[in-house]
């Protein structure tokens, strides 16, 4: 099997996001590596995923997980080499899986050489590489993005006396992408990538990569041309491979992301604000949340298409709701305070549920059938809790859980020497939660999240399809059919605790027939009358709607 | 009778459709109308702000329970809700349910579907209000709800700021009674607005009593009646100030007030006739506030209705009344207007007579509340010409003594009311 060579394949992906330190060791030193993912690659097959995205594996001092970056073209020797890489790339393309990396644009680690260079005197010709200035009064109007730990976005240099800018941790400096030679030197890195057979770049950070006094320093007309300009050359040389950004902004200032016209800047984005929505939805019984943000979400040119998730490597930020939205998603997921990280909350998707089974279903499910291209944090097919007392994000960073025995299987190591310590917690600790044992059992969160994906990439409604929202009286259920070419699909999600009764109006779609798509049980025809379903506490419902 | 079998005849399927949209509930507003077409949008604003803004969180739903308007009630409650909402933040879905009782503008069947939705809906705190209030604000839904939401009260009466006069049948009649008789100082006890808790609206839903006739002249009093005597824990919370009521109809509503509170009596016997150690009642906000704007009461009409009902219901009072109460009463007729005054002492006897005449329905119950309405107009007179300039807490120190009366003459009245004859 190799890798499908359709255009616009990104669309019909289901993305897996993994980090290489916690996925599995192949060498016993208690940290994962490439090998190790090559190993279970099976795994990740038979889960169905189609796309793999990797955190950052690159030399690092690793005070930001590896998003302080020191050198762009190599592999971090805890993880192996850039061979082992490559097999790996090769490995996965041969299961017919992309392979999408971090490319963290907008800053450096001070300990990249690059920053060495340029601090080691105001004469180097690399001094021009990043953002200095005598004093730190300059773009005021920025706004600090951890605010946990930073108090400004200057830093003062002892080495060169002068501020650096940074708009993440101090010891991530900000590259200056107004010197063309930066620009020059990250297409360099793209390009060292992408002749290696990677299919696409996650760009983090892309709103900050320019700043002008006066301004929030987000989202800058400049910055949109950088990333145009990065994607022309991306087309020109590498066709057929993408782009996605990391944009946490409201759904209007990301969609500017796509470009002009067929769309000339990044091919997908993430939908940050629809996530917290629908972890309100869930908790306010009620659709306004989702239909809210999906409404005030502007369409997009044909060839880009939104990347949405429940959960990943970050906090679940809740910088794009509303203060009283915000207030209410602390009380409600975040009570104690040690669940809190910068605007978000440091938690994985079960224990956000309670580990409520039906709950976890029904996220999965709107994940999977909203427009977007759905991304599967690693663990959360099979329930992995999470470690609120590790520092950072790191609480949802922990070793893959691959069996209940020694080391949850991540690793032949002593457990001290482990990456970071596994979550050993009688509920979702690694005897309880794993791969092997769900394997085993048709009816575990992992056989479900199987045939979950396996039923998604059986209509590209939903994957491509346009949505319609309809508008039952019961706002405790959420319904909308996707509709792509002649295949139609009717999602209806029960978002309530409770069983609800729902009369659906569907006399648009009169005369055809509604076959559950899990079951393919044939349900009564649609006629002109509201279409009546009961359904159970969090069940949702997927039919593709036949004319026959 | 059984419960599901009432709510199958009260409930069209429309409305159980709405119902069952709705799911669920916190909080629920209730808004009784009537032929409201011009206040009703205030009214409706109010709630939507009040729920909108201070139960963001909360479950909540409106529901308008119509009793048949012709003047666009109806319309102009969907208009005002549209216009309600805006510029106010939400989290949730705000949910209306509308429906109508046909053509019943007594309040009952409105009530009772009120009741009704809560106790479906599982609502954990409802607040009735009435279209007609042109004074509700956003700030009253809040405060008669978050006494049974937040602080686990199952009835929550009103409190306003009166004018001086108004109100004199409360005032002279309801709250002295009800005090005495079931030893709780609840100052409104036929509330046009209230609150009460999902277990209240359940155990009144299901009660025998609404095919009662009494119930239908005061279902208000009824429900307030039934928390008192029913060992719910009650409160009374300050509203703000009540406007004047410009409504006619004064005979009926006294008719309906005395009716239903002689039937409430009756249903509650038992609780009130083993006498009662006076209650504490939680009150949140000053306990009256009474203004006293000038305002023009044709004092004279008064006496003159009085003195011509007591001489042409002789009879009647006769059969009502002890003879030297009925005495007292004729030969106060016949005094000066200037010089003609009903004693607080003399009242309170009048009004246990009646209610024990009421028990033991020596005449026609409609022909007995009937009678009594010139004497309370003799009595207002009465109250308004010694009150005439004495400012508010001159008026409640009265108010205090003719408590003090109708406990004192208590012993008098269970005795009339336990023998016939």
């Amino acid at each position: 099997m190799t890798v499908p060579t359709q255009s616009e394949w990104y669309k019909d992906s289901v993305i897996y996001q993994l980090h290489v330190r916690a996925f599995y060791d192949s060498n016993s030193d208690g940290i994962g590596d490439f090998r190790g993912m090559e190993q279970k690659l099976d795994y990740l097959q038979g889960l169905g995923v189609t796309a793999l995205w990797l955190l950052p594996f690159f030399p690092s001092p690793l005070r930001d997980d590896g998003y302080d970056i020191a050198d762009y073209c190599s592999v971090h020797k805890s993880y192996g080499t850039l061979d082992d890489m490559k097999a790996f790339l090769a490995a996965a393309h041969e299961r017919g899986m992309r392979v999408i990396i971090e490319l963290v644009l907008n800053h450096t680690s001070d300990q990249h050489p690059w920053f060495q260079e340029a601090r080691s005197s105001r004469d180097n010709p690399r001094r021009n590489w990043y953002v200095w200035s005598d004093t730190d009064e300059l773009y005021r109007d920025a706004r600090i993005i951890f605010v946990d730990t930073e108090l400004s976005n200057w830093a003062w240099d002892p080495v060169s006396k002068a501020y650096y800018w940074h708009r993440f941790f101090s010891h991530q400096p900000d590259l200056n992408y107004d010197n063309p030679d930066v620009r020059e030197a990250m297409w360099n890195v793209m390009k060292f990538w992408l002749e290696l057979g990677v299919d696409g770049f996650r760009l983090d950070a892309v709103p900050y990569l320019v700043e002008r006094d006066g301004t929030s320093c987000e989202n800058l007309p400049e910055t949109h041309e950088i990333v145009r300009e990065l994607r022309h050359r991306l087309d020109q040389s590498f066709p057929g491979k993408l782009l996605l950004a990391e944009a946490n902004q409201w759904p209007a200032d990301v969609s500017a992301y796509f470009g002009h016209g067929d769309g000339d800047e990044f091919h997908m984005a993430f939908h940050f604000p629809l996530m917290p929505r629908m972890f309100m939805a869930v908790k306010l019984e009620d659709r306004k949340p989702i239909i809210e943000i999906l409404q005030r979400t502007p369409e997009i040119p044909a060839s880009c298409q939104w990347c949405i998730f429940l959960r990943n490597h970050d906090e679940l930020t809740l910088e794009m709701v509303t203060d009283v939205e915000r207030d209410y998603m602390y009380d409600e997921y975040a009570r104690d305070k040690s669940m809190r990280i910068n605007v978000g909350i440091r938690r994985r998707l079960a224990p956000l549920m309670d580990n409520d089974r039906r709950r976890i279903e029904l996220l999965n499910g709107m994940l999977m059938s909203m427009p977007g291209t759905p991304v599967v944090y690693y663990g959360d097919e099979i329930g992995m809790g999470d470690n609120i007392y590790l520092g950072d994000r790191n609480g949802v960073r922990t070793p893959m859980q691959w069996d209940g025995h020694w080391n949850a299987g991540f690793s032949s190591t002593d457990p001290e020497q482990l990456c970071a310590p596994l979550v050993s917690n009688p509920v979702y600790g690694y005897q309880a939660v794993n791969v092997d044992s769900q394997k085993r059992s048709e009816h575990s969160l992992l056989s479900w999240m199987k045939r979950l994906i396996q039923v998604r990439k059986s209509s590209q409604a939903f994957s491509r399809g346009t949505i319609e929202f309809l508008d039952p009286p019961n706002h405790r259920v959420l319904a909308f059919v996707r509709e792509y070419g002649k295949e139609r699909v009717l999602a209806v999600n029960n978002l309530s605790s409770t069983c609800q009764a729902v009369e659906l109006n569907l006399k648009k779609y009169k005369g055809s027939i509604p076959i559950e798509m899990s079951g393919k049980t044939i349900f009564p025809r649609v006629t002109e009358l509201p279409y009546l379903l009961t359904m159970g506490p969090y069940q949702f419902y997927w039919f593709r709607l036949r004319r026959i | 009778m059984e419960p599901g079998l009432s709510d199958e005849i009260l409930l069209s399927d429309d409305f159980i459709r709405q119902l069952v949209s709705v799911g669920e509930v916190d909080l629920l507003v209730g808004i009784r109308s009537h032929n409201d077409c011009r206040t009703v949008g205030n009214v409706v604003r109010a709630a939507e702000e009040s729920l909108l803004r201070k139960f963001r969180r909360q479950r909540t739903v409106l529901v308008n329970v119509d009793a048949g308007s012709r003047d666009g009630t109806p319309q102009a409650v969907r208009q005002a809700s549209l216009l309600g909402a805006n510029g106010i933040e939400s989290l949730r879905t705000l949910r209306w349910i509308t429906t109508s009782t046909g053509s019943s503008a007594d309040g009952v069947a409105a009530l009772r579907t009120i009741l009704a939705a809560a106790d479906l809906l599982h609502a954990k705190a409802c607040a009735v209000v009435s279209a007609s209030g042109e004074g509700v604000a956003p700030a009253w839904i809040e405060s008669l709800l978050n006494p049974v939401f937040a602080d686990n009260f199952d009835y929550v009466a009103p409190l306003y700021a009166r004018h001086r006069f108004d109100g004199l049948l409360t005032r002279n009649l309801l709250y002295p009674l009800g005090r005495a008789l079931f030893g709780n100082p609840m100052r409104e006890l036929r509330p046009t607005e209230f609150a009460f808790s999902g277990r209240l609206a359940s155990d009144c839903l299901n009660s025998g009593e609404w095919d009662q006739e009494g119930l239908q002249s005061g279902p208000e009093t009824w429900i307030a009646v039934t928390a008192i005597t029913n060992s719910y824990k009650c409160c009374q919370t300050f509203l703000g100030p009540k406007p004047r009521s410009t409504s006619g109809g004064v005979v009926d509503v006294i008719r309906r007030t005395v009716s239903g509170f002689f039937w409430c009596l009756e249903s509650t016997e038992p609780f009130w006739l083993k006498g009662r150690d006076p209650d504490r009642l939680a009150t949140n906000g000053p306990d009256h506030q009474l203004t006293s704007e000038p305002v023009r009461v044709d004092r004279k009409k008064m006496f003159q209705l009085y003195r011509t009902g007591v001489a042409e219901l002789s009879e009647i009072l006769h059969s009502i009344l002890d003879a030297d109460t009925h005495a007292e009463l004729v030969r106060l007729a016949a005094l000066d207007e200037n010089t003609f005054r009903f004693s607080n002492a003399l009242w309170v006897r009048t009004i246990y007579e009646f209610a024990a005449a009421y028990h033991h329905s020596v005449i026609h119950r409609d022909h007995l509340v009937q009678a009594f309405v010139p004497i309370y107009r003799g009595r207002v007179h009465s109250f308004l010409t010694v009150h005439r300039s004495d400012d508010a807490d001159t008026m409640e120190a009265d108010i205090e003594d003719l408590c003090q009366e109708f406990g004192r003459q208590r012993d008098f009245f269970i005795g009339r009311w336990s023998t016939k004859g």
